[in-house]
């Protein structure tokens, strides 16, 4: 038997000890295949898709490759932790400390290469799942077809191979062949609980307690002065909760024995503790990455969805004109015609209103308002069963500025509260109520008093054109289609605004990167739950021995059942409950920023997550009491 | 007190292996039962099947008139942790529990009161010497300190039987003749039957009858006399007997 095939056979009659480390490695190899299938794509590489997007996707890869570099070079080193005592009797028969790195080496060589072959091998079963999905979230013109991803496979598998022989120069240097009898006792002795300090311990409790409060006080555009800072608090304060506030915590609860001398607590919390050093840093790990997968998906979602409800909410019309303010009669009827004609083609059922808006200099003088009759109001708002209005005379009633905008200081409606509008004869009309309506919106709010009044305001400063039409339902597709067309016409495209169009517009161009956001939270959150797998099965036959002792003595099947339950509910829901909350702080941050309310897109996202973490869980669980169980009854 | 009758056991597989054929013992309340034998002669199996870790193939087993094997899984368990009391050879202590801790631990799963397990671990550890390392973790104590903290757990509760597999296995004489010491005293002072399964002579003069088995047959029984120094000297006679000279007997079990 030579070394190498000592090194080979150590591997390949060793299966199952290096199941976790491979299945790990596939998994990664794998998702970086599917995701090079999808970025090299024919269709992309042809097609009109702008560079924006392949930067975006080339960005999206190089995150992906760099993530499973840390990823691989984690499972790696939480791998060896588990041999200290294979190579501690190695050591003892005579091995040098560079034959032990010289198998490591080899081993990772092996498993690599393996690892990588059956990444690919996998990610191409999985191909035309991906590029199903892909081609529905993105919203393109042409459909993705399943192709044969030469480019892909050759991407990978070089930049596979090279990641895993960095990493295994790296790890055989940096595997410290420490004292031979600490690694004979390797497992026996505990790497020592962390040194909780009160200090620290409130520290981590006023950084978290400061970090929120600064994320949720500020509004509007400051929160992009506050968020980097409060990201750096938050992400310190964590690490704290987890390496100090947490072992404080378990420090008190074990001084307590009335708690824990309580039936099973001493199991699960002297374990806990005597763990606490790798748990806190898994769990940290864990937070953050779920942190970052569920902003990131939060925050896409959310700005979507307040892109096209917000256009929506502006637009309440189907189609709406505007025309320059240097167009004259002739040329806007000449629009209006062709916009018709244009409706008539797609067999459009629409109906036209239309309206001129004059602006008036009020008391102020500085600034020029729009003041609009009620019944042209009340035209525009029968199109979509808005509510009328009927102002009294002398009166006003003031339409908020559309929400959609986003500025600072006071409201609009706060200003024209203030002024008062000349009528003839000294008289004055008093603004006396404000009213949010998706009739007419504008920049600046206007006022709608009654048609008398009207008739007796001065002569207007400008006067402004607004044209709508109000699709029948159900003719969305129509819409689209006349909108592509209205965006043709040199003389139409900007004055013409179709609401569905645009939203289609939006999506289209969103869909990529929506995907690409959801590719990589999902590979995100899928490693955080990799990160407790290990965690957890690392010192799964320590934990067998630990029970079938205990068995020894006299353990209920019942018994053990909530201690290894709770445990292993503890190891996945601690960080992920940390995760959730900072992700739904960023979020209300987030939609603070917007003044928009993204509660239910939040809860949407955090609650699937929040799901999909009880079912993994469950799985885990459920393989994990097996195997206990197996082993000690 | 425990009373075993025609117990067989036969491990299936490509080829059946009997490892234990109509084992006949009796062992009085308060009783020091010895087990000897050579290896491979079902010592183990025989415990196995007394601390209920193994059921026999036939045959019963009565502890106190019960038949332990005939209880459900889970009533078993309070049955091992309530009634018998265990001390192995490789201790089995726990490492991520403190002395103390490891103590109470029986107890701890019955859910006692804190005052009453504290009381009772203090007095323990006074009776065994052991009151001083109460706070260390198991892995700063040595082999001997760990066999009574082993002794302690199993005794904490008072059980009626207890069970020593090999429990000098793993010490030098000193801590071994230590050890058997205070297995005579808890013997003489709290009326517990003791059962235990060695190798070592030395260990096993201590007891108050020895029964050797071999080939999974009871083989013969010897009483103690007047001097334990005479007693010795029959154990050793009766080895001898058994399978050539004393010195094949190592002190590591196979």
């Amino acid at each position: 038997m030579t070394f190498r095939q000592f090194a080979f056979n150590n591997v390949l009659r060793n299966k199952r000890l290096y199941m976790a480390y491979f299945l790990s490695s596939l998994f990664t190899v794998m998702v970086f295949f599917t995701f090079a299938i999808f970025a090299f794509h024919p269709a992309f590489l042809e097609g009109e898709i702008n560079n924006n997007v392949l930067l975006g996707m080339g960005i999206a890869g190089g995150i992906i490759y760099l993530f499973s570099f840390f990823f691989i070079l984690y499972s790696m080193s939480s791998f060896l932790q588990s041999r200290k005592k294979e190579f501690g009797l190695l050591m003892m028969l005579g091995a040098s400390s560079k034959q032990i790195r010289l198998m490591v080496f080899l081993e990772n060589i092996i498993i690599g290469f393996f690892s990588t072959v059956s990444g690919i091998l996998a990610g191409l079963v999985f191909a035309k799942a991906i590029l199903l999905v892909a081609e529905n979230v993105l919203i393109i013109d042409e459909s993705l077809n399943f192709y044969f991803p030469t480019v892909a496979i050759v991407v990978t598998f070089l930049s596979f191979i090279l990641l895993f022989f960095c990493i295994s120069i790296f790890v055989s240097f940096i595997l410290r062949t420490n004292k031979l009898v600490d690694l004979i006792k390797g497992d026996k002795q505990s790497k020592g609980e962390p040194k909780a300090s009160v200090l620290l311990s409130i520290l981590a409790a006023l950084l978290l307690i400061g970090g929120y409060g600064t994320a949720l006080y500020v509004k509007g555009a400051t929160v992009v002065f506050a968020m980097i800072p409060v990201i750096i608090v938050v992400t310190l304060g964590t690490y704290l909760l987890f390496t100090q506030l947490s072992v404080y915590v378990i420090r008190l609860l074990k001084k307590n024995k009335s708690v824990f001398w309580r039936k099973t607590n001493m199991l699960l919390f002297s374990d806990l503790s005597f763990r606490m050093k790798d748990n806190a840093r898994t769990f940290f790990m864990v937070a953050i990455i779920s942190t970052v997968a569920f902003s990131a998906i939060g925050s896409l979602y959310g700005f979507q969805s307040y892109l096209t409800k917000e256009m929506k909410q502006i637009n309440a019309f189907t189609i709406t004109y505007n025309p320059y303010l240097k167009d004259s009669e002739a040329v806007v009827q000449e629009d209006i015609n062709e916009i018709n004609s244009i409706l008539q083609g797609e067999s459009i059922d629409a109906k036209m209103e239309a309206m001129e808006l004059n602006y008036f200099t009020t008391t102020e003088q500085s600034e020029t308002v729009l003041i609009v009759k009620a019944s042209d109001y009340n035209r525009f708002a029968a199109l979509i069963e808005e509510k009328e209005l009927h102002p009294d005379d002398k009166e006003a009633i003031i339409v908020e500025q559309s929400g959609a905008i986003i500025s600072s200081g006071p409201k609009a409606s706060e200003k024209l509260m203030k002024l008062r509008i000349p009528l003839e004869g000294d008289q004055e009309i008093v603004p006396n109520q404000v009213v949010e309506t998706k009739v007419l919106t504008s920049m600046n709010g206007y006022y709608v008093v009654n048609d008398k009044n009207f008739k007796q305001l001065s002569s207007p400063v400008r006067s402004d054109h607004s044209v709508v039409w109000q699709a029948e339902k159900g003719q969305t597709d129509q819409v689209i289609e006349a909108g592509r067309k209205f965006d043709l016409e040199k003389n139409l495209q900007h004055k013409t605004f179709a609401i569905d169009y645009s939203i289609y517009e939006i999506n289209k161009a969103f869909g990529p990167m929506l995907f690409i956001g959801l590719f990589i939270g999902i590979v995100f959150f899928v490693s955080a739950g990799s990160f407790l797998y290990f965690r957890l099965f690392t010192d799964l036959d320590e934990e067998k021995r630990k029970f079938r002792s205990i068995a020894k003595i006299g353990l209920t099947e019942t018994e053990l059942n909530k201690v290894v339950n709770r445990q292993v509910a503890l190891l996945f829901f601690a960080p992920i409950v940390v995760a959730l909350i900072h992700g739904a702080v960023a979020l209300t941050a987030l939609s603070r920023m917007f003044h928009y309310n993204l509660t239910v897109e939040s809860s949407l996202v955090l609650g699937s997550f929040a799901l999909i973490q009880v079912i993994y869980f469950l799985i885990v669980r459920f393989f994990y009491v097996k195997q206990v169980k197996r082993m000690v009854f | 007190m425990l009373k075993l009758t025609k117990v067989s056991k036969v491990y299936e597989g490509k080829v059946a292996y009997r490892a234990l054929t109509d084992i006949n013992l009796e062992i009085e309340k308060g009783e020091f039962v010895a087990i000897m034998g050579p290896s491979g002669s079902g010592k183990t199996t025989l415990l196995n099947i007394i601390s209920t870790n193994d059921a026999p193939t036939s045959g019963e087993v009565l502890i106190d008139g019960k038949d332990p094997h005939k209880l459900k899984k889970n009533d078993l368990a309070k049955f091992r942790r309530n009634e018998l009391g265990f001390i192995f050879q490789d201790f089995n202590l726990l490492h991520t529990l403190t002395v103390e801790e490891n103590i109470v631990l029986p107890l701890t799963l019955d859910g006692t009161r804190v005052r009453e397990m504290k009381e009772k671990a203090q007095k323990i550890a006074e009776n065994l010497g052991i009151a001083s390392i109460m706070n260390k973790r198991t892995y700063e104590i040595s082999g001997g300190q760990a066999q009574r903290v082993a002794i302690a757990r199993a005794m904490i509760h008072e059980p009626r039987l207890l069970l020593a597999d090999e429990p000098t296995g793993n010490l030098d004489s000193k801590a071994s003749k230590d050890v058997m010491k205070m297995l005579v005293s808890i013997n003489e002072e709290e009326k517990t039957s003791l059962l235990m399964v060695t190798h070592d002579p030395q260990a096993a003069s201590y007891s108050d009858r020895v029964v050797f088995i071999r080939d999974g047959k009871l083989h013969s029984e010897i009483h103690r006399g007047e001097s334990r120094q005479a007693f010795f000297q029959k154990i050793i006679d009766m080895l001898s007997l058994m399978g050539g000279d004393g010195s094949d007997f190592s002190s590591v079990r196979v």
